[in-house]
């Protein structure tokens, strides 16, 4: 199948009533978990995670990946107009947003961004579908043993670069790792860490792990300071137009963050708040009007937005050619699809077109419909913004109980959730990072899965693991990147910036 | 605020010494379970290599809390706010364990009421309207149209 046939038999699958309505579903409930605080993308995830798995693998996965990005439009808004960004990736556009609404522009300025968002997600989604099926192709090479290298070497990197000190993101990591280990083992059916109790033989429950990590430790952070939110200026339909000025000085901005975004979600790591980062820093360098970056300026919120929309969509790239997750957003979907049976990696092309396709031409689809959601909607999500806490709080607490129990109808899941979520808010207050656990404990069932057939297709010589040329190109990158720390140089000259401006947040 | 600050130093050695305690006890299970051979790993295999992972983690939290300066501190919130927190997480605590009992209407109802006056200073009629209204809505969404199980409790009779 062609690229483009692929596409045209992708917009198919798509246009269905479930996968349309999933994609509509995904981009409201994307959208309302950005704008609100207290959730982000990884939580708002693994609370409808029981819902995605009464659907289709396609709609359940096209739902989960509109809620990804419609969390990134929407992070935007509070960014904008209260100065409060509702995801980390959000946190330059706030800089320059807040600074322009302040000058009466936030209406043109949220149209900015979601304009640059539409293009960033649509651009970056062609690159996927361009891209992931060569990526495929490739990966068909792979064996146990390169699998493993990618599996086991992208999760280190995930933990060194991910922010933070060494012990910050290898402890949290070992901790996912040894938690994937609980319950029955898959070859021999031994029970493993599971003190006799009947639940643990299915292990822990992936909903409630992070459920917990990421919605109830936030909730507890909000909590503990439960300070009033300055009230949103209401803005109108007709304040929205942006001038002709504006959109000239976003042009720029909207291709450089897409293509920078597009690169940076292809990598390991938080690629959304990353590549925002990014692009703030190369538009105070590059820009024509980078002396007034900071104090107001259009490009410093084109730029960051339009690439954390890129790198959002892009991300979709390593988990649908490869089936590996580079981050606790795509590492959720790819839980998502295991329980359905469908087992993501080079093969998923093949044996399963309408997920590839589907899950493709749904991030074009559900961009279109984010576009219209986000700015005759605009409206609605200021409002959401008035939500008192002490109405939000207990909405999503109940709705995160929900969640966790209704998966397996066990309130094992239920106290899990408390404990991870207390365990998520002490190791956030130490600046550890909670994304190396989250995909650790996805990633490890993977990496025990691929040494032992690698093992078992050599007859125990160890040598397989860096005998081939892939593997050991994987294992190369893999050791130069934690020995120089490349990326991790750059983030943290990155994350500077964002230690000055807000705590660690969701990162997906 | 007026936070409770707590030495960086103090809560790295905690959890790095909670971490080598929890690997120790782990390996100590794995190494029960069967090896295997190179050429058929039993399920005690990965497991180990796991457990030397969280070591090598919980020693680097160790070394990097004995390297931080006494001068680091993370601020843990103090008096009321504290309070606040854990009346939060006491809250949810009661909630599940009477999720089971009284079912997912009348727990959540109640959970609801009492948090919403924990979090605001709203009269009790306008948090038990409030609650009614949020649990309600949750219920009919969730339990009645998407179908998603959750215990009844005592109105299941």
């Amino acid at each position: 199948m062609s690229t483009l046939d692929g596409f045209l038999y992708g917009l198919g699958v798509v246009l269905t009533y479930q996968n349309l309505l999933a994609a509509l579903a995904g981009a409201l409930a994307g959208t309302a978990i950005g704008v609100l605080p207290g959730l982000g993308p990884v939580a708002g995830i693994a609370i409808l995670l029981p819902v995605t798995y009464s659907l289709s693998p396609s709609a359940g996965l096209i739902m989960m990946a509109g809620i990804y990005y419609g969390a990134q439009y929407g992070g935007s808004t509070t960014a904008i107009l209260i100065n409060m960004p509702g995801e980390s990736s959000s946190v330059m556009t706030s800089i320059d947003g807040y600074q322009l609404t302040k000058r009466g522009r936030a209406g043109g300025v949220l149209s900015i961004v979601a304009i640059g968002s539409f293009i960033g997600g649509t651009l970056s989604g062609v690159g996927v579908m361009l891209f992931s099926p060569v990526l495929a192709d490739f990966a068909i090479l792979f064996g146990p043993a390169e699998f493993f290298a990618l599996t086991a070497g992208g999760l280190l990197i995930l933990s060194r670069i991910s922010g933070g000190s060494f012990a910050a993101g290898v402890f949290p990591m070992a901790i996912g790792l040894a938690l994937s280990t609980v319950g029955e083992e898959p070859v021999t059916a031994q029970n493993r860490f599971t003190f006799g109790v009947n639940d643990l033989r299915q292990g822990v429950e992936i909903a409630a792990l992070v459920v917990g990590l990421y919605g109830l430790a936030e909730i507890m952070s909000v909590v503990e300071e439960l300070r009033r939110r300055p009230k949103p200026i209401g803005v109108s339909l007709r304040e929205m137009l942006p001038r002709r000025d504006e959109i000239r000085r976003a042009w720029a901005p909207y291709g450089r963050g897409t293509v920078l975004g597009f690169i940076f979600g292809l990598l390991p790591g938080p690629s959304a708040t990353l590549s925002s980062f990014a692009s703030y820093r190369l538009e105070k360098a590059v820009s024509r009007y980078r002396h007034e970056i900071g104090h107001g300026a259009i490009e410093g919120v084109a730029g960051p937005e339009t690439s954390n929309n890129a790198a959002a969509t892009s991300s979709m790239a390593p988990l649908l050619a490869l089936g590996i997750p580079f981050g606790a957003s795509t590492a959720l979907m790819l839980a998502a699809l295991m329980v359905h049976g469908v087992q993501p990696g080079p093969l998923l092309l093949s044996n399963h077109p309408e997920v590839f396709w589907g899950v493709i031409a749904s991030l074009l689809i559900g961009n279109i419909v984010l576009l219209i959601l986000n700015i005759p909607l605009i409206g609605v999500w200021v409002s959401l913004l008035r939500i008192p806490n002490h109405v939000f709080l207990p909405l999503i607490l109940i709705l995160a109980a929900i969640g966790s129990y209704s998966v397996r109808n066990s309130m094992l899941d239920v106290y899990v959730f408390l404990l991870l979520g207390c365990i998520g808010y002490v190791l956030r207050k130490f600046d550890f990072e909670l994304a190396p656990m989250v995909v650790g404990f996805v990633l490890g069932p993977l990496i025990e899965k691929h040494m032992r057939e690698a093992l078992f297709m050599s007859l125990g010589d160890v040598s397989v693991f860096y005998s081939s040329p892939i593997a050991i190109g994987i294992w190369t990158s893999v050791l130069l990147i934690m020995a120089f720390g490349l990326q991790r140089a750059m983030f943290r000259r990155l994350l500077g910036i964002y230690r000055n401006r807000t705590a660690p947040g969701n990162s997906g | 605020m007026s936070g409770a600050p707590v030495r960086k130093r103090t809560g790295y050695l905690a959890i790095g010494g909670i971490g080598v305690l929890l690997a120790a006890a782990y390996l100590g299970m794995a190494l029960q379970m069967p090896f295997g051979r190179l050429s058929q790993p039993g399920a005690a295999v990965f497991p180990l290599i796991v457990g030397g992972l969280l070591v090598v983690g919980s020693l680097a939290t160790i070394w990097e809390g004995w390297k931080t300066g006494p001068a680091e501190r993370v601020e843990f919130p103090a008096g009321a706010d504290r309070a606040r927190l854990l009346g939060v997480v006491g809250l949810l605590l009661g909630y599940f364990v009477a999720l089971p009992w009284l079912g997912q209407l009348l727990s959540s109802t109640l959970f609801c009421i009492l948090l919403m006056r924990l979090l605001s200073s709203l009269a009790w009629p306008r948090v038990a309207l409030y609650s009614i209204l949020i649990t309600g809505t949750l219920y009919a969404v969730f339990i009645h149209l998407l179908g998603v199980p959750m215990p009844r409790g005592v109105l299941a009779g």
